[in-house]
């Protein structure tokens, strides 16, 4: 469904009672984008709990992500290009990364428990496998997304290409958000059920002298 | 033309997490134990091993053991288009003397003396005896070799080692299974909520399994037959 469509139908449903300031208010597209956004990272964690691999259907492709070394660690990084989902699991929303025009180079999700310690390992001396790390931002950096640090034998690639499991709001308004089978009617009830509105309390008693 | 009997390193392990269904998020642990895996194999339950050329010191009549060295099969020298394997003796003297800075024997001291090959001619001939004698220095990883008239400059060493270089490295394919129910059980006995009845499972499969890859890896009858005529020779015919 377009995400501009998903927000007007739940806009829709919220003030479809007579539209009062209080509703607009509350039904501003972007609360409501924020609200779907929340929802979303609901039924995407009970997908990642059943079947994690059934998540590559809701990833976002971004090419030509630049690698670039930090001057004074000489630590390979990226800049995320988005807002990603956090799961559970290594390598959060960072679904996978590959180089640009190649499979060649694997590139594998880690802990920095890992990193410190897989250069002692076999693997970690034969494998040209590269390991990448999903951090926050740097102190003091622009990265508002986070950054993904690599680590490995093999050469750096200057660019790669990245799927994601965006934030909602990653979204453009024009664009298709895959919403799992089954789970559009409930992601739209849940927003609205939150939208409980009370009958609006009379300012004035005409009763009253 | 059937499927390959070999597969890389790289891809046994791509096969083990297709099969298993491990996440890529543990490529490295698997990795890992499939080295482990291979390693184990090599070490205890094939025939194969390394055959390489090595140089002797003829300082100090030694023999470096190559890094990847795990255990010895052999020592020998090429004699006749066949080679003749040393025999150990662990008596030889294994003690070197510095002197200026430079590893040497010290005959005073029975360093480097060959071992006498006893009589063979006359009265109270002892015999044939072996020519030459090794015996192992595990602490400084060498081999000490000794004889009568030690002039060759290498020795072909046969040992065991791990069997994995880099992730192109050729791995038989008839090792698989042991890999992956090998992996399998060392991924259970790594997670702290393991189940021990699922880890002593997949133990108990891996030495199945090691169990038909040596019965797989047993000579042929003809190889069995050629054994017992080796140590017969031929008649002549009147």
């Amino acid at each position: 469904m377009i995400k501009q469509n998903l927000i007007s139908q739940i806009r829709a449903k919220i003030l479809q009672e007579k539209p009062t300031i209080d509703r607009s208010y509350l039904a501003d597209e972007r609360r409501v984008e924020l609200d779907i956004a929340s929802t979303f990272n609901t039924i995407y964690f009970q997908i990642f709990k059943k079947i994690p691999s059934n998540l590559d259907r809701y990833s976002k492709t971004y090419y030509n992500v630049p690698v670039l070394q930090d001057i004074s660690s000489l630590v390979y990084y990226s800049a995320l290009p988005a807002k990603v989902i956090q799961f559970p699991t290594v390598g959060d929303g960072v679904w996978s990364i590959n180089e640009m025009q190649s499979f060649g180079a694997n590139f594998i999700p880690m802990t920095e428990n890992d990193r410190l310690y897989m250069a002692s390992t076999d693997v970690g001396k034969i494998t040209t496998s590269i390991g990448y790390i999903v951090k926050g931002q740097a102190n003091g950096g622009s990265n508002l997304n986070g950054i993904v640090e690599y680590y490995g034998n093999s050469t750096m690639p200057s660019l790669v290409r990245m799927d994601l499991i965006v934030d909602f709001t990653e979204w453009l308004l024009t664009e298709d958000i895959p919403i799992p089978a089954g789970q559009d009617q409930t992601l739209i009830n849940m927003i609205v059920s939150q939208f409980k509105f009370q009958s609006s309390h009379r300012i004035s008693n005409e009763n009253e002298l | 033309m059937d499927t390959s009997g070999v597969n890389t390193l790289k891809d046994i392990v791509n096969t083990v997490l297709f099969n298993t269904g491990h996440d890529k998020s543990e490529f490295m642990y698997i990795y890992n134990y499939v080295i482990s895996a291979i390693r184990e194999i090599h070490m205890l339950h094939t025939n194969k091993y390394k055959v390489s050329k090595v140089d002797v010191n003829m300082n100090t009549f030694t023999i470096d053991w190559p890094d990847d060295y795990l255990g010895l099969v052999y020592l020998g020298i090429p004699i006749g288009g066949k080679i003749w394997t040393l025999t150990r003796e662990d008596e030889i003297v294994t003690t070197t003397t510095m002197i200026n800075g430079q590893e040497t024997l010290t005959t005073n001291m029975g360093e480097g003396i060959p071992i006498g090959r006893g009589q063979r001619y006359g009265y109270g001939a002892t015999g044939g005896k072996n020519k030459y004698y090794y015996t192992s220095d595990e602490i400084n990883r060498r081999f000490f070799i000794n004889g009568v008239n030690l002039q060759f400059a290498n020795v072909v060493l046969a040992y065991r080692s791990s069997g994995v270089e880099d992730e192109n490295t050729l791995i038989p394919i008839k090792y698989y299974l042991s890999i992956e129910f090998y992996t399998r059980w060392r991924i259970e006995q790594r997670k702290d909520s393991g189940n021990l009845n699922n880890a002593q499972y997949w133990r108990s499969e891996y030495d199945k399994e090691i169990s038909q890859l040596k019965a797989f890896e047993s000579p042929t009858l003809d190889e069995i037959y050629d054994a017992f005529y080796k140590v017969c020779s031929g008649t002549y015919q009147r």
